[in-house]
């Protein structure tokens, strides 16, 4: 027996067949696979008596994994190092030259017939009870063709039967959920997923969706990439890499931050007047958090400009009530690396499942 | 742990990642796709990492033993994979009658993907995992053994009955 034989053959051949994977998926697993903690353990002996490969060509891999290790920097077995934001135009332009190589290699999600997408949303924000910073997670379920939010839980489904109650009342909570989805300028975001490749033509339709009068037209640009990130699994790469260019030639500024020990683009518009859902007032910075190893959009977050004010008790604590309805307490982060400055981040991670209230 | 110490430890997972991550990868997509293969390979590396002490390097390759923590790690998406395998077998039911002998041709190519399909998914656990180590990752019997942890001979019945039944599959659908 060979694996040569036809019955073999059959097996390897089948749907989707023995597939060569990525570069870039392989640039993601090695992001994941360095970005845990320092080992703890004592020193690894590789004393394998057939590890066996001859000195020359040993140090010969070890030069080759170290410059591919310096090309990625993968910071992640030390905590990456924030940058601060600047809009030195020479600087911007080459932090999106890397994000714009990146993004031609993101392969988007292809979920097959009545697969859903699956949507974790971990958010950190500033608890009015107490004026810390807690983080919670959302997860939700997407039909793709669609994108029509199928079902929602918040730190988890307690009880599957009562996941579109649960929606409902996070859409009835939402005032943008809240809109008919014909009413909705961006969640038909089926179409505008798909949108033009040519940054031109993509920057036209982009402001003709929005078509804010009140804000420039740069931010209606910014406005229409920032709605994109509760689906950026479904985003084709071409449509990814038109809407790079398009944010480099707006009016941010970029720099670096870790989550998680995870190293993430800053990418801040100037002065927006808020035109876009997730505006908190005009004293405020907004980031697109964009990973230079994936490509993805990995979420977004909302800063202080400036010294965050002091915290004060509220006049009314809204009591926030879980999936069954009881109400629910949140876990205060440990204390940590948490910027102080912060209102709240949103990280999305996704996954393709076969039913409302699978994980990945 | 000093500095030194920890960038030994990096640059050696950093090695051993370099030589296997790919063919995992490739392995692993076959068999649950591409996204959830991507979970399991970067996992199997960080068990391996934290296991290492356990891995005797007297009983043979490290490949075998990645394979091995992979395999199990599979094993929680069983039911991913058979679906991907269903989805195979429905795609053959949703198609016309053929009107022509090109057409015919690919209709018969995909009822006999549909069968196999609908055979490899209804295999024991084991059997699946060994057919797909020896036709997939064209591992040897003592590796597969090996990265199963199971007797050489349990490799042989379990692969000899996991091929009966894929010969039987295509050999129905040549009977046609």
């Amino acid at each position: 027996m060979t694996p040569m034989d036809e019955d073999l053959i059959a097996v390897r051949n089948l749907p989707p067949g023995v597939v060569e994977p990525s570069d870039e998926s392989l640039a993601r697993v090695r992001q994941r696979v360095f970005a845990q903690p320092a080992p703890r353990h004592l020193a690894w002996r590789l004393t394998m008596r057939r590890f066996w490969v001859p000195v020359a060509a040993a140090a010969a891999v070890l030069l080759v994994v170290g410059v591919g290790l310096a090309s990625l920097r993968p910071r992640a077995l030390t905590p990456p190092q924030p940058e601060p934001v600047s809009s030195e135009p020479a600087r911007v332009r080459r932090v999106f030259d890397e994000l714009i190589t990146a993004a031609g290699r993101k392969t988007p999600f292809r979920p097959r017939a009545g697969q859903l997408v699956y949507q974790n949303d971990e958010i950190v924000e500033i608890s009015p009870l107490d004026g810390r910073p807690f983080r919670r997670s959302i997860e939700t379920w997407i039909e793709p063709a669609t994108t029509t939010y199928l079902g929602s839980a918040e730190e988890g489904l307690t009880d599957p039967g009562r996941a579109s109650a649960a929606w409902e009342q996070e859409n009835a909570k939402d005032r943008y959920r809240s809109l008919p989805l014909g009413k909705r300028p961006f969640l038909k975001l089926t179409s505008f997923l798909a949108g033009p490749t040519d940054p031109a033509a993509a920057r036209r339709d982009l402001i003709d969706r929005v078509t804010v009068d009140v804000v420039s037209e740069d931010e209606q640009v910014w406005s229409g990439i920032w709605e994109m990130v509760i689906l950026d699994a479904l985003l084709p790469a071409e449509r990814r890499v038109a809407l790079y260019q398009l944010l480099r030639d707006l009016p941010v500024s970029v720099g670096e931050t870790g989550v998680d020990g995870r190293r993430l683009v800053i990418v801040r518009f100037a002065a927006p007047a808020g035109s876009f859902l997730g505006f908190l007032g005009p004293d405020k910075a907004y980031d697109l958090l964009i990973d230079p190893v994936s490509g993805e959009i990995a979420g977004t977050q909302v800063l202080h400009d400036g010294p965050a004010p002091a915290w004060s008790p509220p006049d009314n604590v809204e009591v926030q009530t879980g999936p069954s309805g009881l109400p629910w307490s949140p876990a205060p982060l440990p204390a940590g690396p948490i910027d102080p400055a912060l209102v709240n981040r949103h990280i999305y991670n996704f996954g393709l499942v076969e039913d409302i209230g699978d994980l990945p | 742990m000093t500095p030194i110490r920890a960038a030994t430890q990096h640059d050696e997972l950093a090695e051993l990642f370099d030589r296997h991550a790919r063919e995992l990868l490739r392995y692993c997509t076959r068999r649950v796709g591409p996204q959830l293969a991507e979970d399991v390979v970067a996992e199997t590396f960080l068990v391996a990492h934290e296991r290492r002490e356990r891995f005797d390097p007297e009983r043979g390759e490290w490949l075998p033993w990645l394979y091995g923590i992979a395999t199990n790690l599979l094993r929680r998406h069983r039911r991913a994979e058979l679906q991907a395998l269903r989805d195979n077998t429905r795609a053959v039911a949703a198609d016309d009658p053929a009107h022509d002998e090109a057409a015919a041709g690919r209709v018969d190519a995909e009822r006999s993907v549909a069968r196999l399909s609908a055979v490899i998914a209804k295999l024991p656990t084991r059997q699946r995992d060994v057919l797909m180590l020896f036709a997939v990752a064209e591992l040897e019997y003592a590796e597969i053994a090996e990265a199963l942890g199971i007797p050489l001979g349990s490799v042989q019945s379990a692969l000899h009955r996991a091929r009966t039944k894929v010969r039987a599959a295509l050999e129905k659908e040549g009977a046609r």
